[in-house]
C-alpha cells in the first residue's frame, strides 16, 4: 500500500528487565523515539488499537505468541502481552520486544509493543496483577487462553473481568465433547465474550455453504433437505465438525431426536416439526479437521469438499442441468490466520452459542 | 445484501457477506486494455476469496474472431501478470471454465442475438437465473450503439425468471453537457436509470470510501467540519507521468474532462456533503448530488480558474519532452494538462469557504490529497511570550494515494523556558497500520454493481450538474478568457496557479 514500507515486518529485541510497569513504558518510550529518529520526516503516531493478551503455558504459549504477532501486527497496531508461568523461573520477570515496518528512507513504524512476563507456577495472581497495571486504557482487551479450554479453571477472575473478548479453542481439548462441554458452561457463567477458534476455522465451510442456498430459488431447496453429511477429526471426530453440524441443525431449526453418539461416528435424526433430516458424522480419513461437508434434497447435492493440498476447496451443486463446481482458495488454518480472523469477526456470538448446543445435542444419546 | 439473500437462513447471525446471485457479466471490449489489466483479473480475485457464486460467468464480446479457448488464454495471461495476488492454476481452471466469448462488431444485430442465445444456455446450465451485467469497456463513441442493439435483441430487460439487468459505464460520460445529454437520451431509451451504472474508480479505492468514515464514524471531527472552522479545502491530483501513450486520447479530453469532471469533484462531493440517514445508494448520492447544486458556476472564469500545458523539463533527474512533442499530439496543441480553480458551495454549511481543485501531468511527486486548513485561534496569545509572528494553522491532510494515510498539523510547545510553539504532524498511515493488501477498486466495483450496490456509482444528476459547472469554462476557454500558460515539466504548474491562491491570501498545501 505505502510505497516506502518494506514487505517484511522487523523485530525490536531488548533484554529482560524488573517488572515494574513504569520501567517497561520507559523502554518503550526509548523504543519509539530510536525508531522516529531515522524517520525522513517529523511525524510520528503511537498508533494501538487493542491490547492482546496471551495466557498459558510456556513452551505452546510462546510459540504460538511469536507465530501469531507476526499476522496480528501487520493488522492490528497492539499491545500484546505474553503471560506465561515457567517451573524453571525464580521471581516474575519481564521482557520486552516490539515489531515495526521498516520504511525505505530509514524510518520504522512501531506497531506491536511486546510484553513477556514469566511467572512461577502457582503464581497466575501475581502475573494477572502486572497485566492489569500494563494493558493501554480505554482500549478493548482479547485475551487468548491457549491450551485447554477451561477459562473457569485457569484464569484468575480479574483477567477474565478485564477481557472484552475471551478466545479459546475447543480442538485444544482431549476430548471433544468435554471441551464443547466445558466451553458452554463458561458461556452460561461468564459475561465476557467467548469466541471458539475451532468455530473461527469453519467461516469458509459455513460461509460457502450459505452461498449455495442465496437465491431466492435455491433457497427453496432447504426445505426439501434429507441428509446432512459431515467428515472431520483425526481419529475422533473435530469439534469443527460437530460446530458445523450443530449450524446447519440450529440455523434451520432442526432439534436432534432420535441420536447414535460415538467419539468416531455420530448419527441422529433431526426434526423441525414436520420433517426428518439425517446427520451423520464421521472423522475424516486424511485426518483433516474439516474435510467434506454434503447436503442432499430431494432432488440435488450441494457437496464442499477439501482438495488434496488443503490450500483449495472443491464446491459443487449437482442441481441444475450440469452439474456447477468451482475451486476456491481456503485460508490457512494457522493460529496467526485463525486468531486475527477472529479479532476482526463481528458475527453474532448466538449464532456460535446455538451451533454449539445442538452441538452438544447430538452427542447426547 | 440483496432480499434473497436475507431469507436464506443458513444467512442469520453471520456479518454481513457480500456474495452475490450467480449471473453472467459480459463484457464489450472484451479483447482490450482494461478487460486485461483490470476487468478480468478483479474478477478473479473475487472469485478466489469465494465471493462470486457457483453459476457465474463471464462472456467476452469484440470484434476479434476468437474462440473461448483463445479468450481463456489471453486472458489467463492478463491474470498472472496483472493480478494482485499470484495465479493459482487451480483456481484459475476453475474460474476459466466460466469465460466464455462471442465475435462480433457493436453494430452487428446478429452478434447480440448470438450474445443471446449463450446466454440463455447459460442459464440453463447452471441456473444463473436470466442475471446479466453488461460491461463496457468501450470507447465512449459505442455506447449508445451497444445500447441500442440491447435494447433491440431484448437483452435490456429482466427475463421471465425474474432476472435483472444492469449496464456499468466507463468515464468519460460526455465530452460537455450537451454530449453527456444525448448520451443519456440514447442510453435512458433503453436502461432505466436505476440499471445504469457510471463507474468512477476513483470512488473505489479504500481511502476515498474513508473519507466518509473519517467523518461520520467519528465524533469529533463533524463539529468542527464547516465554514465556522474551515478556512479553506483543497483538492489536489499530481501525476509524474505525461500521456503515456495516450496523446491521442488525451488530446480530445485534457485534464478537465479526464480528471476534474470526475474523480475531482467526486472526492470534493465527499469532502463537502452533509452527513446521510443510511449509507444506501440514494441517501449518499443524494446527498452528493445537493452538494454538485450548491456549488455556484464560476463567474470570472479568467481570474478563478488556472490552464497550462506542460514544458520541455525533467523528472526525478530524467529530462522529459513537452507535452506538445508527446507521440500523438498536435505540435500547436492547446489542451491543458494542468488545471486548477476555485469553487464556492454556497449553502449553510460552506458559504464563502473557497474549495481550491488542482490537477496536473508532470508534475515533481505523484499524490493525491484533500488539504483541510483551518482557521487560526481568535487571539494569538503565544506570540508576545516568544511564540512567533505568524501562528501555523491547522492543518488535516486526507492522503488518497500513493501513501494513504491521514495527518494531523497541530502546534507543540518546545520544551525549555520560553513559550516557542512548533508545529508538529501527527501521521496515521494504512500501509504500516493496517498491512492488510487492500482490494482493488475494480474488484469493490464490480462486487457492487454485481450485487446491485449503486452507492459508490454516480447518478445522472450529479454527472449532469458537473457537466452544467464545467461546460461554461470549456466555452471560455475556448474563447480565450484564459490563455492556456506552460509550466516546466517536474515544476508545481504554472505561476497563475500560485496566484490564484495567493489572490485570496493563501497558499497551496505541499504535497
Amino acid at each position: 500500500m505505502a510505497q516506502d514500507v518494506a514487505p517484511a515486518l522487523e523485530r525490536l529485541l531488548d533484554q529482560f528487565m524488573p517488572v515494574e510497569p513504569r520501567d517497561i513504558e520507559a523502554a518503550f518510550d526509548r523504543i519509539w523515539q530510536d525508531a522516529s529518529s531515522g524517520a525522513y520526516d517529523t511525524s510520528s503516531v503511537r498508533l494501538r488499537v487493542s491490547n492482546f493478551i496471551v495466557w498459558g503455558g510456556e513452551t505452546e504459549a510462546s510459540d504460538r505468541f511469536d507465530h501469531v504477532m507476526e499476522s496480528l501486527a501487520q493488522r492490528h497496531p497492539c499491545r500484546a502481552i505474553l503471560a506465561v508461568t515457567a517451573t524453571e523461573t525464580g521471581p516474575l520477570r519481564s521482557a520486552i520486544s516490539a515489531h515495526c515496518w521498516r520504511t525505505a528512507l530509514g524510518g520504522r513504524h512501531i506497531c506491536s509493543e511486546e510484553i513477556l512476563l514469566q511467572g512461577r507456577p502457582g503464581g497466575e495472581r501475581e502475573v494477572a496483577s502486572v497485566v492489569l497495571a500494563l494493558v493501554v486504557s480505554e482500549l478493548p482487551v482479547h485475551l487468548w487462553l491457549v491450551g485447554e479450554p477451561d477459562p473457569r479453571r485457569r484464569l484468575p477472575e480479574e483477567l477474565l473481568e478485564l477481557a472484552d473478548r475471551l478466545y479459546v479453542d475447543s480442538a485444544a481439548g482431549a476430548v471433544t465433547p468435554v471441551a464443547l462441554r466445558t466451553i458452554a458452561g463458561a458461556l452460561d457463567e461468564t459475561e465476557t465474550a467467548l469466541v471458539d477458534l475451532a468455530w473461527e476455522r469453519t467461516n469458509a465451510w459455513r460461509e460457502l455453504a450459505a452461498q449455495f442456498f442465496d437465491s431466492g430459488t435455491s433457497a427453496s431447496q432447504l426445505d426439501r433437505l434429507t441428509q446432512i453429511e459431515i467428515a472431520g477429526g483425526a481419529g475422533q471426530i473435530s469439534s469443527a465438525a460437530l460446530l458445523m453440524a450443530g449450524w446447519l441443525a440450529s440455523s434451520l431449526d432442526l432439534s436432534p431426536a432420535s441420536v447414535a453418539a460415538a467419539n468416531t461416528l455420530v448419527e441422529a435424526t433431526c426434526y423441525d416439526g414436520t420433517r426428518g433430516v439425517q446427520i451423520r458424522i464421521t472423522p475424516s480419513p486424511a485426518g483433516m479437521e474439516l474435510e467434506r461437508v454434503a447436503l442432499t434434497t430431494g432432488d440435488a447435492e450441494f457437496t464442499i469438499a477439501l482438495h488434496a493440498d488443503s490450500a483449495h476447496m472443491h464446491v459443487r451443486s449437482d442441481w441444475h442441468a450440469e452439474p456447477v463446481h468451482r475451486t476456491v482458495s481456503r485460508e490457512p488454518d494457522s493460529d496467526a490466520f485463525v486468531v486475527t480472523a477472529a479479532i476482526e469477526d463481528t458475527s453474532a456470538p448466538d449464532t456460535y452459542g446455538g451451533a454449539l448446543r445442538t452441538a452438544l445435542g447430538l452427542l447426547d444419546a | 445484501m440483496t432480499a434473497e439473500t436475507l431469507a436464506n437462513p443458513l444467512r442469520t447471525g453471520m456479518r454481513v457477506q457480500r456474495t452475490p446471485e450467480a449471473c453472467a457479466v459480459v463484457v464489450f471490449g472484451a479483447t482490450g486494455d482494461l478487460t486485461a489489466r483490470k476487468l478480468v483479473p478483479a474478477l478473479y480475485n473475487l472469485a478466489r476469496l469465494r465471493m462470486l457464486p457457483g453459476g457465474f460467468s463471464v462472456v467476452g464480446f469484440a470484434r476479434r474472431d476468437w474462440s473461448d479457448e483463445q479468450f481463456r488464454a489471453v486472458m489467463k495471461e492478463a491474470v498472472a501478470k496483472f493480478s494482485r495476488a499470484p495465479l493459482q492454476e487451480e483456481i484459475w481452471d476453475s474460474f476459466a471454465r466460466g469465460l466464455h466469448y462471442v465475435s462480433g462488431t457493436f453494430d452487428d444485430a446478429g452478434a447480440y442475438f448470438r450474445l443471446g442465445q449463450r446466454l440463455l444456455a447459460q442459464d440453463a446450465a447452471h441456473g444463473a437465473g436470466g442475471n446479466r451485467l453488461f460491461y463496457l469497456a468501450t470507447p465512449p463513441d459505442s455506447y449508445a450503439t451497444i445500447a441500442h442493439h440491447l435494447g433491440t435483441a431484448e437483452l435490456a430487460r429482466g427475463t421471465k425468471t425474474g432476472g435483472w439487468v444492469r449496464l456499468v459505464v466507463e468515464k468519460p460520460y460526455g465530452r460537455d453537457l450537451a454530449s453527456a445529454r444525448e448520451l443519456d437520451r440514447d442510453v435512458g431509451t433503453v436502461f432505466r436509470e436505476r440499471q445504469i451504472y457510471r463507474i468512477d474508480h476513483y470512488l473505489g479505492k479504500e481511502t476515498v470510501q474513508n473519507i466518509l468514515v473519517f467523518r461520520f464514524g467519528n465524533g469529533i471531527f463533524e463539529p468542527i467540519w464547516n465554514r465556522r472552522y474551515v478556512d479553506n479545502v483543497q483538492v489536489s491530483v499530481g501525476e509524474t507521468v505525461g500521456v503515456e501513450g495516450r496523446g491521442g486520447y488525451y488530446e480530445q479530453a485534457g485534464a478537465l474532462r479526464d480528471m476534474v469532471q470526475n474523480h475531482l469533484l467526486q472526492v470534493l462531493s465527499l469532502v463537502a456533503m452533509e452527513p446521510v440517514a443510511s449509507f444506501t445508494g440514494d441517501a449518499v448520492r443524494d446527498e452528493k448530488a445537493k452538494v454538485f447544486h450548491a456549488v455556484t458556476p464560476i463567474e470570472d472564469i479568467g481570474r478563478d480558474t488556472v490552464r497550462a500545458q506542460y514544458a520541455l523539463g525533467a523528472i526525478l533527474g530524467e529530462s522529459v519532452p513537452g507535452y506538445r512533442d508527446e507521440e500523438g499530439v498536435d505540435p500547436r496543441s492547446n489542451i491543458e494538462t494542468f488545471t486548477a480553480m476555485k469553487l464556492q458551495i454556497e449553502n449553510w454549511r460552506w458559504a464563502d469557504v473557497p474549495f481550491y481543485l488542482r490537477v496536473g501531468k508532470r508534475l515533481p511527486k505523484r499524490a493525491t490529497e484533500v488539504a483541510i486548513t483551518f482557521k487560526t485561534p481568535p487571539l494569538q496569545l503565544f506570540r508576545q511570550m516568544g511564540g512567533g509572528d505568524t501562528p501555523t494553522p491547522n492543518l488535516l491532510v486526507l492522503r488518497i494515494q500513493p501513501d494513504e494515510g491521514i495527518s494531523l498539523r497541530f502546534g507543540a510547545k518546545v520544551p525549555g523556558t520560553r513559550s516557542d510553539v512548533r508545529p508538529v504532524n501527527m501521521d496515521f498511515r494504512y500501509g504500516t497500520s493496517f498491512g492488510a493488501d487492500p482490494p482493488e477498486a475494480y474488484e469493490r466495483l464490480l462486487l457492487d454493481a454485481i450485487i446491485g450496490d449503486s452507492t459508490l456509482f454516480t447518478r445522472w444528476d450529479s454527472v449532469e450538474a458537473a457537466w452544467e459547472l464545467l461546460t461554461p469554462v470549456l466555452d471560455a476557454w475556448g474563447n480565450g478568457e484564459r490563455p492556456l500558460e506552460f509550466y516546466d515539466a517536474g515544476s508545481w504548474g504554472p505561476d497563475g496557479a500560485r496566484e490564484l491562491v495567493e489572490q485570496d491570501g493563501r497558499e497551496w498545501h505541499r504535497m
